[in-house]
């Protein structure tokens, strides 16, 4: 084992997830966890560090995260070359991309439409940590039931199917029109007709039909902007429908663009929006 | 002889699970009807039953809330 070392590396430091503590000699630690999935064969170790370096206590944030806390100043490269070591590396904090959150998404929830576990990991890989004008949080979900709260992040998937009936299969038995929360759907010469207006592509239809007489129209994410939480929540605005993931990293890529080119410092992207114009935004982010 | 299986008033996932259960004492190709009284709970056992090779012979609204499936043994 390396004794504790004072010589500290400064670019890790800056690259953030070295959280000091209300006593200075004192620091958290953040680890990365894309989408909040950790492999159960790392849990030892974040625990050995905790014990070693920390006080055995070990931290769950709201954005999916883990955080150790109770790490002397002098102990923050030894904790952290540990967790390295592993595999593991700390996560962004301070006005940078934050580490991105997801729902369990397919093959693991019921209601899923998408893997919104890769696709949060393929942003986080791409963006996390960038720095930028104030902090910045996206998230990934796999359905409009919205778990990972995509209208409360900078950016937000939402995944979405846009269906339609195939009349032929099906044997108008109605469960999609009892099972519709959002009643777009009524029985017309006993066959379901649908309500675009009303539908939010949830695809509780498809998944409930026996016959499988739904079929998929459209299906991608609904791209929600300009969210937040703290002391000034807003919500977000969704600006497109149905998009795939190479187009969703292309409006990341753009609305970051926008970011660092008209975001005041300490400034988040929604009251950069705010400020700037959504109609100026749009056109910037979706070219 | 059609079996029949009452899960009105079962909640999920119990409602499948007690579908399972009744399921692994019919032999293959022989119907089971199932009653139940919610939607969801419809949708969600039939879903299930499909995904495991069955197959859904009929399905509707009996009365109110009661649906009633028929499903075929795999």
């Amino acid at each position: 084992m390396t004794a504790p070392t004072t010589s500290i590396d400064y670019a890790a430091l800056k690259s953030g997830g070295i959280i000091m503590q209300k006593d200075e000699d004192f620091y958290a630690l953040r680890l990365r966890l894309p989408g909040g999935c950790i492999l159960a064969d790392l849990l030892p170790k974040i625990a050995q560090v905790a014990k070693r370096y920390g006080r055995g206590e070990i931290r769950l944030t709201v954005r999916q995260g883990i955080e150790i806390p109770w790490i002397k100043f002098k102990e923050i490269e030894a904790a952290r070359k540990e967790l390295a070591g592993a595999g593991l590396a700390l996560g962004p904090c301070g006005q940078r991309f934050r580490t991105v959150t997801a729902c369990p998404g397919l093959p693991v929830c019921r209601r899923a439409l998408a893997d919104s576990q890769s696709f949060a990991l393929q942003i986080d890989r791409k963006f996390g940590g960038l720095q930028l004008p104030h902090k910045f949080k996206a998230t990934v979900s796999a359905c409009p039931n919205a778990c990972s709260r995509p209208l409360e992040n900078e950016i937000g998937f939402c995944a979405a199917v846009q269906p339609y009936m195939e009349e032929d299969a099906c044997m108008g038995c109605g469960l999609c029109v009892d099972i519709c929360r959002e009643k777009a759907l009524f029985l017309q010469n006993g066959k379901p007709q649908l309500d675009e207006t009303r539908c939010i592509s949830c695809a509780d239809c498809m998944q409930s039909c026996p016959t499988d007489a739904w079929k998929t129209n459209r299906m991608g994410y609904a791209v929600y902007v300009g969210g937040k939480n703290g002391r000034h929540p807003m919500l977000g605005e969704k600006i497109a429908d149905f998009v795939d993931e190479e187009q969703g990293m292309r409006i990341i890529e753009r609305c970051l663009d926008f970011y660092l080119q008209y975001g005041n410092k300490r400034e988040r992207l929604g009251e950069t929006i705010r400020r700037v114009g959504m109609d100026e935004f749009k056109a910037a982010v979706l070219q | 002889m059609t079996k029949e299986l009452d899960l009105r008033g079962e909640v999920c996932p119990y409602t499948f699970v007690k579908t399972k259960l009744r399921l692994e004492e019919l032999d293959s190709g022989q119907d089971l009807t199932i009653l139940l009284d919610d939607s969801a709970a419809t949708a969600n056992v039939s879903r299930s039953l499909r995904n495991e090779g069955h197959e859904i012979l009929d399905l509707k609204a009996i009365s109110g809330e009661v649906w009633r499936i028929v499903v075929k043994k795999a």
